[in-house]
Formats: C-alpha cells, sequence, structure tokens
C-alpha cells in the first residue's frame, strides 16, 4: 500500500518535472552546444550574467519566463548561461576560453561582450547559423525587445 | 502566362552562361591554436557565395564569377582574414588561411546601458558591493565623503579645527574597521585616522563592504567590518580621463588618469589627484575656520603584466603628501608650534606599494606583499606630535578545490610594524629613551567553503595569529548561506570572534589635540568580543520589469573588554583603562533597493542600533553614536534629454556628546541632523559630462558654540584648584577649558559645486 503510494507520489514528481521543463529555457552547456551544433546548426543566443548582477536577474524573471519567448528559444535556437565570472575553461568553436584574472572575467564574456573597452551586464549576444554575431545588447532586454529580436 | 514561361527559360540560359564563365576554389582553413577548423565561413565578398568548412578545415567554393575577388574567412574568436585573387574562366584554385585569435569581438551592433551600482556577492559571507557609480550620483573628493552614502557606515569627525576623522560601522569606531586596499591591509594604524582622505575617489573600481566578522582571510582586527576598496584595473581603465569640480566654497577637486602601454605584455594606468581648499570661512564667528584648509596631491600607478595561463601580476603604488590646518582665522604657518596664535597643522607624507603575484605552478598559489611609510608632522597649539610608522605585510596562499564540493584556501601571512613618535607611548622606561615599537604578527589560516548541495554552502575558517607583544590569538568564523532558486531569497549567518591590541595615539585623534592631558590607568589588555549577525535577503522581479531588492541585517556583538576613553571623570584629561564589566552594540538594518521601468531608482537604507557599555553594573550608551540612522538616493533618468537627477541624503538621531563637567553648557546631545545633496549630471556626448548642485541644500551646521572657549585655545584665563579641577570664575563661568573634541559633523554649510568630466575610452 505504502510504496503504491510512493510510486503515485514519484510519478507525480516526474510530471511535475517534465511540465516544469517546458516553462523553461533549455540552456545548454557548452559539451552539449559542440555537439548539437555538429548536427544542426541553428542561431545561438549567449546570455552573460553574474550573480551579483540584479539586472541579469531581471532578464531571467522576466524575459526568459515569457512562455512565447521560451517556445521559440527552444525551438529555433541553442541557448548558452554564461557567468561572467566563471572559473571554468570553456570549448567553444576551435577555441579554449579560461578566466582572465587581470580582467576579472572570464575571457569569452569579455571576447563577446566588450564594448568600449567595457564589458557591462547582462549582456546578450545572438549568433547566426553561420556563426556571426548579428546582435548585441549590454543592457536589459526586455520581453519586448526580445520578441522583436526573435522574430 | 507568359511570364511563367519565360522564367525558367531565363534562368536556364544564365546558368548555362554561369558555368561557362566560373572558376573553382577550394583550400583548407587553419586555426593558430592547430585546433579543430570546422565551420569557418568563406565567402567572396559582395556575392552570395559561401560555405562553413568540414570537419579536417578544407572548403570548395563554386561557381566564381571572373575577376579580381576578395575572399573572406570569418570564424567566431578569431580575427578576419581577406585574401584577393584574380579569376580566370574555368580554372581551379586552392587557397589557405591561417587564422588568429582577437581577444575582442569587434561587432557594430552595440547598445550600451549599465547597471551595477550595488549588489551583493554570491560568498557565504554578507559582501554589499558598491560600484564607483554609485558614488558618482554624490561626487566627493575622497573615500571618506563618499562612504557617507552607505547604510550603518558614517564617518565620522573627531576634530573640530583639523577635521581628521574615522569611519564607524554599525556604531563600532574606526578601530574597529578594517580598510584594505586590493584586500591588503594598507590603511591601518596611523592611517586609520589620517590616510582615508587620501584616497581619491576616481581610483576606485568598486568597494566592498562587510558589516560585522569578514572571513579569516583578514585577521581578528574587524569586529566592526570591512572596507575593501577595489582599485581600477589597466585593462578596465580608460585611455584618458579627467575630471574636476569646484564649489562655491572654493574646493577645488581634479582627477586625471591615463592608462599605457610599456610593452605588449604589460599595461599601465598612471592617476593623478589634486584636492585644494585655501579659503578662510568663519560663518559661526567663533574664531575658528570652519572647515580645515587643505592641499593634498595623491599619485597612483598600477602596472599588470600579461601572464601564460591567464596568471595574475600587477604591482601598485601610490604617493600622497598633504598639508592641512585649521584653526583661529589669524593663523599663518609662522605660528606653528607657537603658544601666541592657536593652529593645528598637520604635514603627511604617505607611500606605498602593493602588489599580486600568481605562481607559475599548475596549483593555484598567489603571493601578495605590500609596504607603506607613513610619516607625519603635526602640532596641535603648542603640542608636537611627529610619528613615523612602517609596515610590511606578505601573504601566501594556496587555492584547490577536492572532492567538487570543496574550496579550500590555505594560507600564511606575515605583518611586521615599526612605529616611533615623539610622545611617552614609545618610551623605553628603563632607560628613559625613545625605543621604537616593532610588532611582528605572524599568521597561518585554512577556510573550507564547502557547497553542501545546489541551495545550502558552508564556510568553514579558523586562523591563529601571534603577536609579539600579546601572544596567541586565536580566530574561529562561520559562515552559513543558504538560497532558495535563482538566489530570490538567500539568509546568511555569520559568526566570529575579534581580538584586537588598542594603540591609542595612532587610533585616538583626541590624546592628540593637546587640550587634554592623555592618562593611562594601568596596562591595557587587548580588547576580544564576539560577535553574531544574520542577514536576509529577498528579491523581488516584477511582470512590468519592477525590481525590489530587501536586505535585512541583525548585528550583535559582544565585548569582554574594551578601552573606552574616559573623557568624563576629569574634564582635563582623557583616561584610557580596561573594561571593568562588559560592552554590547546590537541593533537591525534594512535597505532597500526599487529600480522601476520609467528610470526611477530607490536606494535606500536605515539602521536601529543600541551600543552600550556596562561598567560595574552601570550601563551607559556609547558617546558620539547615534540609535537611528537613514541614507537614500534617489534617482530619476530622464533619457531623451541624457539627463541624470540624484537627491541622496543622510539622518541621524541625537548622539551623546563628550561634555567638559556639570556646567558645561553645551548640548549633551546632538540634535537630529540630516545632510542632503542635489546632483544634475547631463551627458553630452560619449566623452563629455557636465554635472553641478547643491550640497548640504538644509544647510545643516553644529552648533556655532561647539568649541569650547575658542578665544582662549591655550587656557591662559582658565583657573583651576589644587585637584587639577576648574574652577568657574567670572570670565569662565562654566568651568570649561579650550575643546574641540566635542564634534559630531562637520561645518559645512550650504554650497553650490559645478564639474566637468571628459572620458576618451
Amino acid at each position: 500500500m505504502k510504496l503504491r503510494f510512493l510510486i503515485i507520489l514519484l510519478y507525480l514528481f516526474v510530471a511535475l518535472d517534465t511540465s516544469a521543463q517546458e516553462t523553461t529555457i533549455s540552456w545548454l552547456s557548452f559539451d552539449e552546444l559542440n555537439i548539437h551544433f555538429k548536427e544542426e546548426q541553428k542561431p545561438i543566443l549567449i546570455f552573460i550574467h553574474a550573480d551579483w548582477c540584479k539586472f541579469c536577474k531581471m532578464q531571467e524573471n522576466n524575459t526568459f519566463k515569457d512562455s512565447l519567448i521560451i517556445a521559440k528559444l527552444n525551438q529555433g535556437y541553442y541557448t548558452i548561461k554564461l557567468n561572467a565570472e566563471s572559473k571554468k575553461t570553456v570549448r567553444f568553436f576551435g577555441r579554449e576560453y579560461s578566466y582572465d584574472q587581470e580582467g576579472g572575467f572570464h575571457q569569452l564574456a569579455t571576447y563577446l561582450g566588450n564594448s568600449n573597452g567595457k564589458l557591462e551586464l547582462p549582456t546578450t549576444v545572438l549568433l547566426n547559423e553561420r556563426l556571426e554575431p548579428i546582435y548585441r545588447k549590454s543592457a536589459l532586454v526586455s520581453q519586448e525587445e526580445m520578441k522583436v529580436i526573435l522574430k | 502566362m507568359i511570364k511563367i514561361i519565360f522564367l525558367p527559360i531565363a534562368l536556364l540560359l544564365s546558368s548555362i552562361t554561369l558555368l561557362a564563365q566560373t572558376a573553382t576554389l577550394s583550400g583548407t582553413v587553419k586555426l593558430q591554436n592547430n585546433q579543430n577548423a570546422q565551420f569557418v565561413n568563406v565567402y567572396i565578398k559582395g556575392t552570395s557565395i559561401g560555405t562553413t568548412t568540414a570537419e579536417n578545415g578544407t572548403f570548395t567554393l563554386k561557381n566564381i564569377p571572373m575577376g579580381e575577388k576578395t575572399i573572406v574567412a570569418t570564424f567566431i574568436g578569431f580575427k578576419k582574414e581577406y585574401k584577393k585573387i584574380l579569376f580566370k574562366e574555368n580554372k581551379t584554385y586552392t587557397l589557405d588561411f591561417l587564422l588568429e585569435e582577437e581577444t575582442n569581438m569587434m561587432n557594430d551592433v552595440v547598445i550600451t546601458g549599465t547597471m551595477k551600482e550595488m549588489s551583493k556577492l554570491n560568498s557565504p559571507v554578507p559582501v554589499e558591493v558598491y560600484s564607483a557609480k554609485y558614488f558618482e550620483n554624490n561626487k566627493s573628493a575622497s573615500i571618506f565623503e563618499s562612504i557617507q552614502n552607505v547604510n550603518g557606515v558614517r564617518p565620522q569627525l573627531n576634530c573640530s579645527v583639523c577635521n581628521t576623522g574615522d569611519i564607524h560601522i554599525n556604531g563600532l569606531e574606526g578601530p574597529y574597521t578594517m580598510v584594505l586596499i586590493d584586500g591588503m591591509p594598507i590603511v591601518s594604524g596611523l592611517s586609520t585616522v589620517y590616510g582615508l582622505t587620501g584616497i581619491p575617489a576616481s581610483l576606485i573600481e568598486r568597494v566592498e563592504i562587510v558589516k560585522g566578522p569578514a572571513s579569516t582571510l583578514y585577521g581578528s582586527e574587524a569586529v566592526g567590518g570591512l572596507i575593501n576598496v577595489i582599485t581600477k584595473k589597466p585593462l578596465n581603465a580608460p585611455l584618458f580621463s579627467t575630471d574636476a569640480y569646484t564649489t562655491s566654497w572654493g574646493e577645488v577637486n581634479a582627477d586625471i588618469g591615463a592608462k599605457y602601454k610599456i610593452s605588449k605584455k604589460v599595461n599601465a594606468l598612471v592617476g593623478l589627484n589634486y584636492f585644494n581648499y585655501e579659503n578662510i570661512i568663519d560663518n559661526n564667528n567663533d574664531g575658528f575656520t570652519d572647515i580645515t584648509l587643505q592641499d593634498r596631491i595623491s599619485l597612483f600607478n598600477k602596472i599588470s603584466f600579461n601572464r601564460k595561463n591567464n596568471r595574475e601580476f600587477n604591482i601598485g603604488s601610490r604617493y600622497v603628501y598633504e598639508d592641512r590646518w585649521g584653526g583661529d582665522v589669524s593663523w599663518n604657518p609662522e605660528f606653528r608650534g607657537g603658544d601666541s596664535v592657536y593652529g593645528e597643522s598637520i604635514y603627511t607624507s604617505r607611500w606605498e606599494l602593493f602588489g599580486n603575484y600568481q605562481l607559475p605552478t599548475k596549483e593555484k598559489f598567489n603571493l601578495q606583499f605590500s609596504a607603506n611609510g607613513h610619516n607625519q608632522n603635526s602640532v596641535y597649539g603648542n603640542t608636537i606630535y611627529k610619528a613615523n610608522q612602517r609596515i610590511g605585510f606578505s601573504q601566501l596562499t594556496w587555492n584547490k578545490e577536492l572532492f567538487t564540493s570543496h574550496d579550500f584556501l590555505v594560507g600564511a601571512a606575515y605583518r611586521y610594524t615599526y612605529y616611533d613618535d615623539n610622545t611617552p607611548a614609545t618610551l623605553n622606561f628603563d632607560s628613559l629613551r625613545n625605543k621604537a615599537q616593532e610588532t611582528h604578527l605572524p599568521g597561518v589560516f585554512v577556510q573550507d567553503q564547502v557547497s553542501l548541495n545546489e541551495f545550502n554552502t558552508l564556510l568553514l575558517g579558523v586562523r591563529y595569529d601571534y603577536n609579539s607583544v600579546h601572544g596567541n590569538i586565536f580566530s574561529p568564523r562561520i559562515n552559513y548561506k543558504w538560497n532558495t532558486e535563482g538566489n530570490k531569497t538567500v539568509v546568511r549567518l555569520s559568526l566570529g570572534n575579534g581580538f584586537r591590541v588598542a594603540n591609542v595615539f595612532t587610533e585616538d585623534h583626541a590624546a592628540l589635540t593637546g587640550s587634554r592631558e592623555v592618562v593611562f590607568a594601568g596596562e591595557l589588555n587587548p580588547e576580544t568580543s564576539r560577535n553574531i549577525n544574520l542577514n536576509v535577503v529577498k528579491r523581488i522581479y516584477l511582470k512590468d520589469e519592477t525590481y525590489l531588492g530587501l536586505d535585512g541585517s541583525v548585528f550583535y556583538t559582544y565585548f569582554n573588554n574594551r578601552i573606552v576613553p574616559d573623557y568624563e571623570t576629569n574634564p582635563n584629561q582623557i583616561i584610557y583603562d580596561n573594561l571593568n564589566g562588559s560592552a554590547e552594540s546590537k541593533g537591525v538594518s534594512l535597505n532597500v533597493d526599487l529600480t522601476l521601468p520609467n528610470g526611477l531608482k530607490l536606494m535606500g537604507g536605515a539602521t536601529l542600533m543600541d551600543v552600550t557599555i556596562d561598567e560595574e553594573g552601570e550601563e551607559v550608551r556609547q558617546l558620539l553614536t547615534e540609535r537611528f540612522t537613514a541614507v537614500w538616493n534617489i534617482e530619476y533618468t530622464i533619457l531623451p534629454w541624457n539627463l541624470k537627477l540624484n537627491y541622496t541624503g543622510n539622518i541621524y538621531s541625537p548622539m551623546r556628546l563628550p561634555l567638559l563637567g556639570e556646567l558645561d553648557d553645551r548640548s549633551e546631545y546632538s540634535p537630529w541632523f540630516s545632510i542632503q545633496n542635489i546632483q544634475i549630471t547631463k551627458s553630452i556626448n560619449k566623452q563629455w559630462e557636465i554635472y553641478g548642485g547643491v550640497k548640504n541644500i538644509l544647510n545643516f551646521t553644529p552648533a556655532s558654540n561647539s568649541i569650547a572657549r575658542s578665544f582662549d585655545p591655550f587656557d591662559e584665563n582658565v583657573q583651576f584648584n589644587a585637584e587639577g579641577e576648574v574652577i568657574a570664575t567670572e570670565n569662565n563661568p562654566n568651568a570649561l577649558t579650550f575643546d574641540p573634541t566635542y564634534v559630531y559633523a562637520a561645518n559645512l554649510g550650504i554650497r553650490g559645486f559645478v564639474g566637468l568630466k571628459y572620458t576618451l575610452k
């Protein structure tokens, strides 16, 4: 009896979990991106953020929580979240990027996000399927703006 | 109908003609780092002919029309390569590319906006981070003034004549606050009182503030808290910048900064700050300068080396020279040290050298080192105080991540302090000769940050120091952090203890003013304390891009022994003694951060606290400590006009003040007071910015009788009885002596200001 109850409970959790997945953006790891991109070339959205950055959190909690944006990104794009202060070395298309002690930021964040010699957070970068940068904004991207970009 | 028939025919014809006159190009793209060159874009400029490379880096372009064409190879992370070829009919060409790594993606699609002003780091220790931008909302010449906009932090002037001060955190005085530059204890001892005005606001990248016990990394002195000034990095600094402003009182502050390359791998940053105030103003008619006259220059240099594998190596240096004086308005340097016209004059010369070197090992070892010298030549009326201090510091840390969830930091530190002055503090009692004080302070520490899971982090630390004067010092620390998903709610709990050796002369400016005699009632023991701090952060993101951040804290510190200057037993003396009892500091604070999508930002905070001293069963409120304080910054940006309005301010509840006796006619408590400022900043273009406003719009100044008997600074007309107590006489009915230590706010009235900033990126 108890076991059955547990199984039902477990099933419920799994069900809830999968339904939860549909309402969030499926962020890929860099390794996953490298694998998936080889199979199918799709545009890539890179969101550069930091733990302390409240506007990054705003973008995550508003823009990236909108169901239409989630659906569009999950279908037509690969999405990558990059912590600008990450200490991890990552491989991203023919190059390894690691944390830069001097600048205090991850090399990939600096590479993609630096404008006017400065990295401002959040930064959202969009690459087309040929890996050409087609959009970059170093400020919060609102729901409305994101919908226009993804059109 | 006709169209439909003709179109395919036309297409067919054109493709036939193209086929007849085209060339083919194939080749290989290689990457300088020998990595795989798949997905490199290769195309002919001005045409739609293009492809991406295969897994082995090869490509083939067909149907290339005749003529000279530019072939482009681009790949994310690499520099664009261009090559020209003159294509001729039906020929096949080969072309190879070698792509070099690029450090910064050059891209025209840039819209900038800037957003980080105050935030909290992700660490279990509650660290508040204020960016340089935050302090720009109320322009100030030095960090000492800037910090008045931070909740729970109050710059306190200790002397109404010479305007030196210290920084109080949550009601605890300057010596309990540790001021670090780039994480190193550079501002300590003498300079905790005298050195803070010498750190120009323009050098600051950000300021990190910990209220309560900080991590074991910083030793046990900082019971009240820690202020870590992070200086700009050459890489992030603008190519050239200047910023200068002047006020209607005649204060002038100018900053110049530039970065330059010494060689391909060595970048440097140089900064110069100059502050001048040479205007004798006596609005309260007490015959004394309202504000100390200052002439200060500060030179800063930082060099950073680009090393293999991103290893860090940088060296910074700073030199400050300051000449300040305050006192009788008719004073001039001829009267320095004499007893005819009263003046307090301080010449300070200070140098600092600090650096950080990451060892070229596979393991992560970091070596920090710093040295500084502080020379002070000062007179307080006819009392002369000359002091010389040198501090050397070095620290080696080893950082290691183990079992994925443990982040270990092991370190050893050594601090050497040399201190010498012309007072009895450095007198050898056996020989009655001057003997400089030397202190060695070696220490070791271990810290382990355990990520229990995604939501719980534990930071454990122990530190052991050996003080060559006071022996063993052991300080454990526990910090715990719990957070919900996305850090929307974060709870932090910190526990720690403190240990501090009081150095009266270097820390307490009142001991030097010469108006009172300094008495030591027995040998002073080190102070020990225990502290607990609970912090809760809640972040609320509303649908319409409204952000609300709430950050509340409860703090409690208990002191077993505290060295508290006693001004009250004898009005002519300051008595330093061990506390026969205990002292407590407790309170609550709340910070609010509200950002609305219409450009309105509101940041504010309030602290309610109670600092008491319990001596032999009697509880008294600590002097010069407010019970309530609040700060705010209201910002509104009018985007179409590139205009930013800032209304900043603070408010303090009454503080108990040191009186000279029962007959003293000055108020025992300061009034509620508030300093409020308005600033308007207009960006003209990317380079030029103009700003101006009004400081202290309420024109608050302390009571005009704050300096007791300013007309008789050498106590010539004061009569004393046999016990040394002041007798009330006809021309001294309140039995006072000259006293500049009754001070709670700067005597700076309402001022207009205007400034110009130029930045070349």
